[in-house]
């Protein structure tokens, strides 16, 4: 069961994953084979986790396995069913291809082989160990559920009891397939999100007209930039950033689908990206607001006629778009709040006064922000490429220029206002936690690197 | 050179500079930290076998503190900007949940937490700290973690 446990934990959460993920594509014909990958992990994963956390409130043991084992297959069952009954259709991306272009598509893989080697290099440390990996160990400890006394121990506050659960329980539900809480068995999910990240590189850059080489090379790319390859605390070390940052990849580049290339099926993908990204981390309330303000500029500059039926319109669509991550968001709080979660004493009241007062800080925080773009050692060049290529698109008249650049920019400015509350040093701060922001914008910036390759109006076969 | 060419050719010089400056970084993951064995404590058996200096830790940890009296807090007193000890201090924290564990750094934090009263605490860990002088018994994980029990410990 040891060798089988991850094998089996995989594969039901990514069977979980594909039934939602086609039921949400059900209008729309055609999904890629890698972006059906892609969404079905991330998803999956998320939806693993929540289930582990709801169900856990009131089972244990086989009887949680069991449950949430039971809950996700009909999903699976479902998908397939769409498969046969024709309602979605499952194509390659270079099915019409020269062959060269074909293995070229093959470099894709290269960055995934990388990544897994890593991984099982690599011990799982700090943030990765002892925020993430511990709430896993210690659910499964108790038999599947975070106990009300971890919430209010206050000799761990420093691991940050707050945090979400969409890591630590894809990890738990590793452990409890494994029946195990073992450290090399749950190393197996990091590949997994690496490979869902680049797919979505891949994918995304294909779906919005690339040809496969460009794909291949946009998905080939993060491996030369450190921080998203081994070099520092990533995800070969547990940590979370660059799965946040796949989650919010997912959800722009289905937003993008949607209004560039009319696809009906990016809204709802988009919408379940959106509700995933609070649940990661707390910075997830940042790219969820990044994604609601990239989806209402997207909408409301599709509509026209009179202003009062177009205002109706956006509001009811704004309004299911944000729902579901704001419920998750508002549930999670709520619990912590009844669970009277200790917190790590990190920020100042977010008032105006202490906003006011945390002014001053600005040039110091914009000075650290250009000083960290250009660190070649954990960026390479990305950061001074990313606006040539939003450029570039700019220059082919193309609208991706702009909803890139606000799915880059708005995050970044987000970004600013915790360490305008930070109770530490603002340095020790900055320097300690910024590049991490970055890395969970890091995949959107290469993509805008993959879409700018196609020329405006060229064939993408 | 058409418009397109002369933008592709702008953007593929891009992908070049990046691939040219980040491939002198592949493999020197200088933050990682190599696992030193694939067990189902590979990980903390790898920080703690690095900062103690000694393989097995982790279940050698567990098992000492599972003699204590259970529930009882345990505090650990760790040097200022020592990461090493921070690590240690922290992994110990990990093994022996659900006891409480308190990390001390500073000497007022640390009375603060005796509060006059060292029986308060199971035992009392000294990580990469020297034991108050004439302190020898207790028991030591390798050479930087020395816990004293406020009562004997079976052995």
């Amino acid at each position: 069961m040891k060798a089988l446990g991850p094998l089996l934990a995989i594969l039901t959460a990514t069977s979980a994953g594909t039934g939602l993920t086609l039921a949400l594509w059900r209008r729309s014909g055609t999904i890629l084979a890698a972006e059906l990958f892609g969404y079905s992990w991330l998803l999956g994963a998320g939806l693993v986790s929540l289930l582990l956390a709801l169900a856990g409130t009131v089972l244990s043991g086989t009887a949680l396995l069991a449950v949430v084992t039971v809950a996700m297959v009909p999903l699976g069952i479902y998908g397939i069913g769409l498969f046969r009954t024709k309602a979605v259709r499952i194509e390659s991306g270079w099915a019409e291809a020269p062959v060269w272009e074909m293995w070229l598509g093959a470099l894709a893989l290269v960055p995934i082989g990388y990544m897994s080697w890593a991984v099982f290099r690599d011990a799982i440390m700090w943030d990765g160990l002892f925020i993430w990996e511990a709430k896993a160990r210690h659910a499964f400890l108790s038999g599947g559920s975070l106990p009300a006394s971890y919430f209010s121990d206050a000799s761990r506050v420093q691991y940050h009891p707050s945090y979400p659960l969409y890591l630590p329980f894809t990890e738990l539900w590793v452990y409890l397939w494994t029946g195990d809480c073992d450290q090399t068995a749950v190393k197996a999910v990091f590949p997994m999100f690496y490979a869902a990240a680049i797919a979505l590189l891949w994918s995304g850059t294909r779906r919005l007209g690339g040809r496969p080489w460009m794909a291949a090379l946009a998905a080939l790319l993060p491996l030369f930039v450190p921080l998203m390859a081994d070099h520092g605390l990533g995800l070969a070390q547990g940590y979370a950033d660059l799965i946040l940052g796949a989650v919010y990849l997912g959800g722009v580049s289905a937003l993008l689908a949607w209004r560039v290339k009319g696809l009906p099926a990016g809204w709802p993908v988009a919408v379940a990206c959106a509700a995933m990204l609070p649940w990661i981390k707390q910075e997830g309330l940042f790219l969820l607001a990044s994604l609601v303000i990239l989806a209402a500029l997207m909408d409301w500059s599709r509509r026209s006629g009179e202003f009062r039926s177009r205002a109706l319109g956006f509001c009811g669509s704004m309004l299911l778009f944000i729902a579901p991550g704001a419920f998750i968001a508002a549930g999670w709080r709520i619990a912590l709040r009844m669970l009277h979660v200790q917190e790590a004493n990190t920020f100042h009241p977010f008032t105006l006064e202490n906003l006011l007062a945390g002014l001053p800080r600005l040039g110091t925080i914009f000075h650290s922000m250009g000083a960290h773009f250009a660190e070649l050692k954990y960026w390479s060049l990305l950061w001074f490429t990313v606006p040539v290529a939003l450029l570039t698109l700019a220059w082919q008249r193309r609208s991706e220029a702009l909803w890139l650049g606000v799915a880059l920019l708005a995050p970044l400015a987000f970004d600013v206002v915790p360490y305008l509350f930070t109770t530490l040093d603002l340095v020790f701060h900055v320097t300690t936690s910024l590049d991490r922001l970055y890395l969970q914008v890091s995949l959107v910036g290469v993509l805008a690197l993959g879409v700018a390759l196609r020329g405006r109006g060229e064939s993408n076969q | 050179m058409s418009a397109i060419a002369l933008q592709r050719a702008l953007v593929l010089a891009c992908f070049l500079a990046v691939v040219g400056a980040g491939l002198p970084q592949l493999g020197k993951a200088t933050s990682g930290l190599p696992l030193v064995d694939h067990g189902r404590n590979s990980s903390v058996n790898t920080v703690l076998e690095q900062t103690l200096g000694e393989p097995g830790m982790p279940d050698a940890i567990r098992a000492w503190l599972a003699k204590l009296p259970a529930g009882q807090p345990i505090l650990v007193v760790v040097p200022l900007n020592n990461m090493s000890a921070d690590i240690t201090a922290d992994s110990v924290s990990y093994l022996a949940w659900p006891r409480p564990v308190m990390v001390g750094k500073k000497p007022e934090e640390i009375r603060a937490l005796m509060n006059g009263a060292r029986e308060r605490f199971a035992a009392v860990g000294f990580c990469y700290l020297s034991a108050p002088p004439g302190i020898t018994q207790g028991k030591l994980f390798g050479p930087a973690l020395r816990f004293l029990p406020s009562q004997p410990v079976p052995e």
